[in-house]
């Protein structure tokens, strides 16, 4: 499953917001796309995802233009982990994670198979949200909605993994705990992983192949060395970071201290 | 563990489906013992078979008409709050709102307009009953259709159906006033069965266009019941699972228009059945449409057919044949104020 | 670029569609036709199936009657009326059972001496006063308000003609098609939607037709006719001025609800000598204040039920009908009961209305009005006020 996108100009109404992006991305990759809020990260994501239609370039999965896919071969390929669910209706993580198997399924098919729950209890002890099923979505903390929507995007089980901002609310602990988890269905599930975050220790800690985006372009792309530089930093996020090295990864820390 | 909680959500759909039967039927059966009348209905199997062999003539024993028009007011009420319960179920998907009922796209009042205006044209055409129903039905799916138009204009979301809705249902609502106003026959109250409907005086032949869009209505949601489910959770979402918002949308639209059109033309105006059906089958049996969409026509069918009878107590006591459709609110309203507290205080 | 789903999803919804369009046309022709069906039962099965019942009183009645009707007048059935919505509707045989749905068809049906074949009258229908023993007996039963009909009752009545009023939109479009379904015979008069009094001498024709007792309808006819050309005749000879007259149903708390030209309201005042405000109004509208006072009428008529003079007097006191030349003469007329009834019934006591509203309007000619039922307003003056306190 290679991804390849071309040219990517994407406009919102009258506003550009993403212009001149190309990269590519490779089957098994761990890619964090960073930058600035405004910046254009989810936007990027949605494009990926086709939620959202490019105004010029194209994005290209395994040699094939995105818009020649039908949505649901489109939704055995990819999941957008969308962090604004819709929790208006009083629906429980149960009746969430049942709707994952859908794109896999037949339309018509009611019934519904004993490995998929068998599949449901798996994952759900692997994010430990067992406890959580019969629980009704809004009643759950952040923290434990993430995990949910993973959860979700795991049985759904896709090839690529488009998360937007998973540690955006997120205790430290779970901050770690999240990525930790993604970096781990990266490595044993050979899933493509794409994650955008806005924050720069994280992505010091876990980047492997990380895009700096700014006012929609690509500033700089490539492994932590070549992106986590001050001066990039200084121009993007205008603050002033040190460098430091923790256990051999290199930390930016903001120091704007006056 | 899942699967403990899931067998037990299917267990409770089979014995909330069974219940729901049963109490369908036995509400049905009482409602023949039911009326203005007190008759002995002895012969009931007998006059039964003999009804549904021969419909047009006069019984010689006046208790078989009497059966007939309870049968067919039963059919009438039972069918109606079956078409709101699903309609109901399909419009607070839509809107993702538990708060909606079908009327919010605006077709009760827009029938409303229609009904008054084309009284005040054309009198004499308008004496005839199935020219009536006919006005009420294009009235309503009229208003149905400029929501529609509004709200694509708006983006096409659930919320701007629902503002839209309301636009266009206040138009029409100031509308029919002005025209009310204008007909001002004082004994016009055609209109008012209309606003607040009645099973009583529904005839055989308008049975069947009740009672079939209802059940093909059924079948259709069913055979989406992925799409509904998925849609739950956002557009983003049912799009990235594989299904359009729009294309769910746009069918369940059309099934809860055209069952809400076909009750307001028929019946007249029933409040609350199409917003309390989907919370009580939500409570018995939770989201997930494939139990939902069996459910909620049985509850709101055994709630109208529930509320006709109490009419007809009512009504024996009373001296006067009152509305079904304002039982019905009078049920509802404490009903609802009750949801509404108990959901803000969460 | 449509999905399959999607494809299969609209295409199952449009056959549905089809189906229930198609089918619920093929299914209504075949369970019930809707038209006007005639009975075709013998007469002797009525006897039988009715002597189960606790009408055995009433059935005396009609066998009685049944037997003097077959003996002294020439068979003329099957005969084709037209009603007073147009239709055409066939009478096989002479109508033994009647219910009336108006308090005016009941009136007219006991003026035409139909009242005992009556099984079911409306609950406002209370004269003649026989009517009221009737029904306390039991030997007529209630049907409901003419507006909330309760089928049921009519239907369990097991009448042979059921009198329905046009320009009733209930009786119209509720009632009628489903009383008909069930093969019983309904039958439209004028009724409220009189415009003179030659259209109620068309009801009455129309109802003595069916029994054929045309010429009892004549009769009576003729007898109300000479009694209206005579308060014509002696407006005729006189030079009058017309004054204007505001009629109103009810106190203006209920809304200024008055008649216009086109009803039979209107005809009586403007054939009592008076002009109808509301006159270039059709229907029955709801007047406003400033309308009212231009017209500054010199006669007030109030027809309501239940409301008493002084309750009404401190009323009109406080609305700008207390500016009215009716108010400053005491022109104000409180018609309840049995007088509202009359005048706002169009029936055989037309005559009686139009002799009240002519002693209302020319009192100098036909002489003052003194029922109980009409009160004038008292004007009293101050001193006699401050005397009674």
């Amino acid at each position: 499953m290679m991804i390849k996108i071309e040219d990517l100009e994407v406009w919102y109404d009258s506003i550009p917001v993403l212009r001149d992006v190309s990269l590519e991305i490779n089957r098994g990759d761990f890619i964090l796309i960073i930058g600035p809020n405004g910046s254009g990260k989810t936007t990027l994501l949605k494009t990926i995802a086709n939620l959202v239609k490019p105004k010029k370039g194209a994005v290209y999965i395994d040699g094939r233009e995105l818009n020649r896919y039908s949505p649901r071969s489109l939704s055995k390929i990819l999941s957008y982990i969308d962090p604004h669910l819709s929790r208006e209706m009083p629906t429980t993580v149960l009746e969430l994670l049942m709707t994952a198997r859908y794109p896999r399924e037949d339309l018509f098919k009611i019934k519904v198979d004993k490995e998929f729950i068998n599949k449901i209890n798996e994952i759900a002890k692997m994010l430990r949200i067992e406890d959580l099923l019969e629980r009704r979505l809004d009643q759950v903390s952040s923290g434990e909605l993430q995990r949910i929507i993973i959860a979700r995007a795991l049985l759904q089980d896709p090839e690529i993994f488009l998360v937007d901002e998973p540690t955006a609310f997120l205790d430290l602990k779970y901050r770690f705990e999240i990525m930790d988890l993604l970096k781990k269905i990266n490595r044993e599930y050979m899933k493509t992983m794409i994650v955008t975050t806005h924050d720069l220790i994280l992505a010091g800690l876990y980047g492997e192949k990380i895009i700096l985006l700014y006012k929609g372009m690509i500033r700089a792309a490539g492994d932590v060395e070549k992106v986590l530089k001050k001066d990039l930093v200084k121009e993007v996020y205008e603050i002033d970071v040190e460098e430091i090295y923790v256990n051999n990864r290199k930390i930016l820390i903001p120091i704007n201290m006056k | 563990m899942a699967e403990k909680i899931y067998y037990k959500g299917v267990k409770r759909f089979v014995f909330s489906l069974i219940f729901l039967m049963i109490l369908s039927i036995t509400l049905f059966i009482s409602s023949l013992f039911i009326g203005s009348s007190s008759i002995n209905l002895y012969k009931i199997v007998h006059m039964l078979s003999n009804i549904f062999l021969n419909k047009n003539s006069l019984y010689n024993d006046p208790m078989m008409n009497i059966l007939d028009l309870r049968i067919s007011r039963g059919i009438a009420a039972y069918f109606t709050g079956f078409a709101l319960g699903l309609a109901g179920l399909l419009i607070q998907t839509v809107t993702r709102n538990p708060l909606a009922d079908p009327y919010i796209l605006g077709l009760s009042t827009s029938s409303l307009a229609f009904v008054s205006l084309s009284i005040l044209l054309f009198p004499d055409i308008m004496i005839f009953r199935w020219n009536l129903v006919l006005i009420a039905f294009l009235g309503a799916l009229t208003g149905f259709f400029i929501t529609i138009g509004l709200s694509k204009l708006a983006g096409g979301s659930s919320v701007a159906i629902v503002l839209s809705g309301i636009a266009v249902g206040s138009f029409f609502g100031g509308v029919s006033h002005l025209l009310l106003y204008l007909v001002q026959a004082r004994y016009n109250i055609y209109i008012m069965y209309l606003l607040t409907g009645t099973a009583q005086t529904v005839l055989w032949r308008e049975l069947p266009y009740l009672i079939y869009p209802s059940i093909a209505g059924v079948i259709i949601s069913l055979l989406i019941y992925k799409m509904l489910n998925a849609y739950l959770y956002g557009d983003i979402y049912s799009r990235q699972l594989g299904f359009p918002p729009g294309v769910t949308r746009t069918i369940s639209l059309v099934i809860t228009s055209i069952l809400t059109a076909v009750t307001i033309s028929i019946v007249g105006i029933i409040g609350f059945i199409g917003l309390a059906s989907p919370h009580i089958t939500r409570f018995l049996v939770g989201n997930d449409h494939r139990f939902t969409i069996v459910l909620s026509p049985l509850v709101g069918g055994v709630l109208t057919l529930f509320s006709d009878i109490s009419v007809r107590i009512i009504s024996y006591a009373y001296g006067a044949e009152l509305p079904l459709g304002v039982i019905t609110m009078m049920i509802g309203s404490p009903f609802l104020a009750f949801l509404i507290i108990k959901r803000l205080r969460e | 670029m449509v999905s399959k789903t999607t494809t299969f999803s609209i295409i199952m919804l449009l056959i549905g569609v089809v189906i229930g369009v198609v089918g619920g046309y093929f299914t209504g022709a075949s369970l019930g036709k809707g038209s006007v069906q005639t009975l075709t039962m013998p007469i002797t099965s009525i006897y039988t199936s009715y002597l189960t019942t606790t009408q055995i009183q009433t059935e005396t009645r009609i066998m009685t009657s049944q037997i003097v009707t077959t003996v002294l007048t020439t068979p003329q059935y099957p005969k084709t009326i037209v009603d007073a919505l147009g239709r055409e509707i066939k009478i096989d045989k002479e109508p033994m059972r009647i219910v009336s749905t108006m308090p005016s068809i009941t009136e007219e049906l006991f003026a035409l001496g139909l009242g005992f074949r009556i099984v079911g009258v409306d609950s406002y229908s209370n004269y003649p006063p026989e009517v009221i023993n009737l029904r306390k007996e039991g030997k007529i039963a209630d049907v409901g308000g003419p507006w909330t009909l309760d089928l049921e009752k009519i239907i369990s009545l097991r009448p042979d003609i059921v009198f329905l009023c046009r320009g009733v939109s209930v009786h119209e479009s509720l009632y009628a098609p489903k009383l008909e379904e069930r093969g019983l015979k309904t039958v439209f008069l004028l009724c409220d939607s009189a415009k003179d009094q030659y259209d109620v001498y068309r009801d009455l024709r129309l109802i003595a037709s069916i029994f054929n007792r045309d010429d009892v309808a004549e009769s009576l006819i003729k007898t109300i006719d000479k009694k209206i050309n005579d308060v014509i005749g002696k407006l005729k000879t006189q030079n009058i001025s017309k004054p204007n007259v505001l009629i109103l149903l009810g106190p203006p708390s209920w809304g200024l609800w008055s008649a216009g030209g086109n009803t039979f309201i209107s005809w009586l005042i403007t054939t009592a000598g008076g002009v109808n405000i509301a006159s270039q109004y059709s229907g029955w509208p709801q007047l406003d204040y400033e309308y009212i006072l231009s017209k500054n009428p010199e006669i007030i008529i109030i027809t309501a039920h239940g409301i008493n003079m002084s309750q009404l007097k401190k009323e009109l006191e406080q609305t700008p009908l207390g500016k009215t030349k009716a108010w400053t003469d005491g022109k104000i007329y409180l018609l309840s009961d049995e007088a509202s009834d009359i005048v706002l019934r169009p029936g055989p006591r037309i005559a009686d209305a139009l002799d009240m509203l002519s002693k209302i309007i020319h009192p100098e000619i036909f002489g003052e009005l003194s029922r109980s039922d009409v009160q004038k307003i008292l004007m009293i003056m101050p001193i006699i006020l401050i005397v009674k306190r």
